[in-house]
């Protein structure tokens, strides 16, 4: 298939102008966040947000059938539970925080599949890895509230947010609860809408992969958010095209895409990359 | 003189089991006090808890006025690329909160606050290339902006080589003769000589070590001459 036809595809076909839609707005909502998250060193934690809301999204679908709204419900529902509990099960048994979210992401994934197995009718694909290419108007329209909701929040929480991250002690313990309690929600938020198009193990891959490569991409934390947007566009762009080119599931096409344009970013990206680090070397960085 | 800052019968520690027992003292505007000891005799312990970070595990604190608090340490997150200007501009937090807006009248304080400390010619760098002096200097400044009452300094001298610890110094004396009361723990003898009082801890016990009659604007002025 030509370079052409792929684009014509692209352009033309209504399921893949849907996709490429979804795909780019979701990609805008999940900039900020993402280059928050690789800030604060939690883009494996992140990981368990993704794998969290797997048994609530499984749970509505086998008691309220399939429909986008009732699976968004639960998928936050348990999402959110789930962060919670991790959390106080941590502090409880004084386990490490990291230890208490993968016992219960692994928990929540597992139930999730087992959740999935007990239904008819449930595409537990669909579940792990989403349905980009068959967005429904349900979907599409969670996309845009999301990315709403987050680029809304993050530009409230922005001054709050960057204080806390640069200086962890900084902000009275109230303030700081508070703003990573609102991150937290912004991210389920967006990870929900992104679950629908990627799937419960795929969805955290357009909050993180273009946030790492906007690392080597621009110098301030703005010009990251902006470079991570446009990292997650091309990503999303050139998943699809891969996708319709080789027949390849569309999902897990986008997130090798954007692993693509992390890597090449971190080869030639302008800041800190090997080849900028070539440049200067010798030189005080 | 007004009283800054008065404690009676204080004692600090992290808990219930106090570190230093029976500390009194009243702080007047315009003085400077040196907070001395060896390494864990109290000294951070001490500041936290007139900074108000700390409860006291028994006495009272009474401060008339705002804190400036610099801690021991600072866990700057060195992956967050800002600039020193908006490092320093952290110090606006309390005025500004999440939303406010930064204005012209913020921005020249800002930029005060980082000529204080010499640091106006790095105000654009990154604040994860600063050196460790600068960076102090730089956490120096955060305190400073807000313009408080009462400066409780843990180990500002700290990393710091003669020119910034000399530069520090000449502004700790500007500051305590603009009327705050500054109150820093220094290990360098020479350092804590020219601060108005000095405040020794050891064996859990607070000793003043120079009678309150030699603080005062004169030290002071003497200090910043």
């Amino acid at each position: 298939m030509g370079l052409a036809e792929i684009l014509g595809v692209l352009t033309g076909e209504r399921f893949a102008q849907r996709a490429l839609l979804g795909g780019l707005i979701l990609a805008v909502a999940a900039a900020p966040l993402g280059v928050f998250l690789v800030m604060r060193r939690m883009s494996l934690t992140v990981d368990a947000v993704g794998h969290a809301i797997l048994p609530g999204a499984a749970g509505a679908a086998l008691l309220g059938g399939g429909a986008t709204w009732i699976v968004s419900a639960g998928a936050a529902a348990t999402g959110a539970g789930v962060f919670a509990l991790a959390g106080w099960a941590s502090r409880w048994l004084r386990l490490p925080e990291d230890a208490g979210f993968a016992v219960f992401y692994l928990a929540a994934l597992s139930a999730g599949v087992v959740l999935a197995g007990m239904g008819g009718g449930i595409d537990l694909d669909r579940l792990l890895f989403g349905a980009i290419l068959a967005l429904d108007d349900a979907a599409l329209t969670l996309c845009a509230v999301a990315a709403a909701v987050s680029l809304a929040g993050m530009a409230g929480l922005y001054r709050t947010l960057l204080y806390d991250t640069l200086d962890p002690d900084f902000l009275p313990r109230r303030a700081a609860s508070v703003v990573r309690a609102l991150f937290f929600a912004l991210l389920a938020v967006v990870t929900v809408a992104s679950f629908h198009a990627l799937g419960a193990l795929m969805a955290v891959g357009l909050t993180i992969l273009p946030a790492i490569a906007a690392r080597f991409m621009a110098g301030s934390v703005p010009g990251m958010m902006a470079a991570a947007a446009l990292a997650g566009a091309l990503g999303v762009g050139g998943g699809l095209a891969l996708s319709i080119a080789t027949d390849a599931p569309a999902g897990a096409a986008i997130v090798l895409a954007l692993t693509a344009v992390a890597l090449l970013a971190a080869l030639v990206g302008p800041r800190g990359s090997i080849y900028a680090r070539r440049i200067v070397a010798g030189a005080v960085p | 003189m007004s009283d800054a800052l008065a404690f009676e019968a204080l004692s600090c520690g992290h808990g219930r089991q106090p570190v230093i027992r029976g500390l009194s003292g009243v702080l007047g505007r315009g003085q400077t006090v040196a907070l001395t000891g060896a390494n864990g005799s109290g000294k951070s312990t001490v500041l936290a808890t007139l900074a108000g970070q700390l409860a006291p595990v028994a006495g009272l604190v009474v401060r008339s006025g705002t804190v400036g608090y610099l801690p021991q340490a600072i866990a700057l997150n060195r992956d967050v690329p800002v600039t020193a200007r908006t490092f320093a501009a952290m110090g606006l937090w309390n005025e500004l909160g999440p939303l406010g807006r930064t204005g012209p009248s913020h921005r020249r304080r800002i930029d005060a606050a980082l000529e204080a400390v010499g640091l106006e010619k790095l105000a654009d760098r990154t604040v994860a290339t600063l050196s460790g002096g600068e960076f102090r200097r730089l956490c120096i400044a955060r305190v400073l902006l807000p313009d408080p009452d009462i400066l409780l300094l843990d180990e500002p001298l700290a990393a710091l080589d003669a020119d910034g610890i000399a530069l520090v110094m000449d502004c700790l004396a500007g500051w305590a003769a603009a009327g705050r009361c500054v109150v820093a723990s220094v290990h360098e003898a020479a350092a804590a000589a020219r601060f108005g009082r000095r405040l020794h801890l050891a064996d859990a016990q607070a000793i003043w070590m120079d009678s309150p009659a030699r603080s005062g604007l004169h030290v002071i002025q003497g200090l910043a001459g």
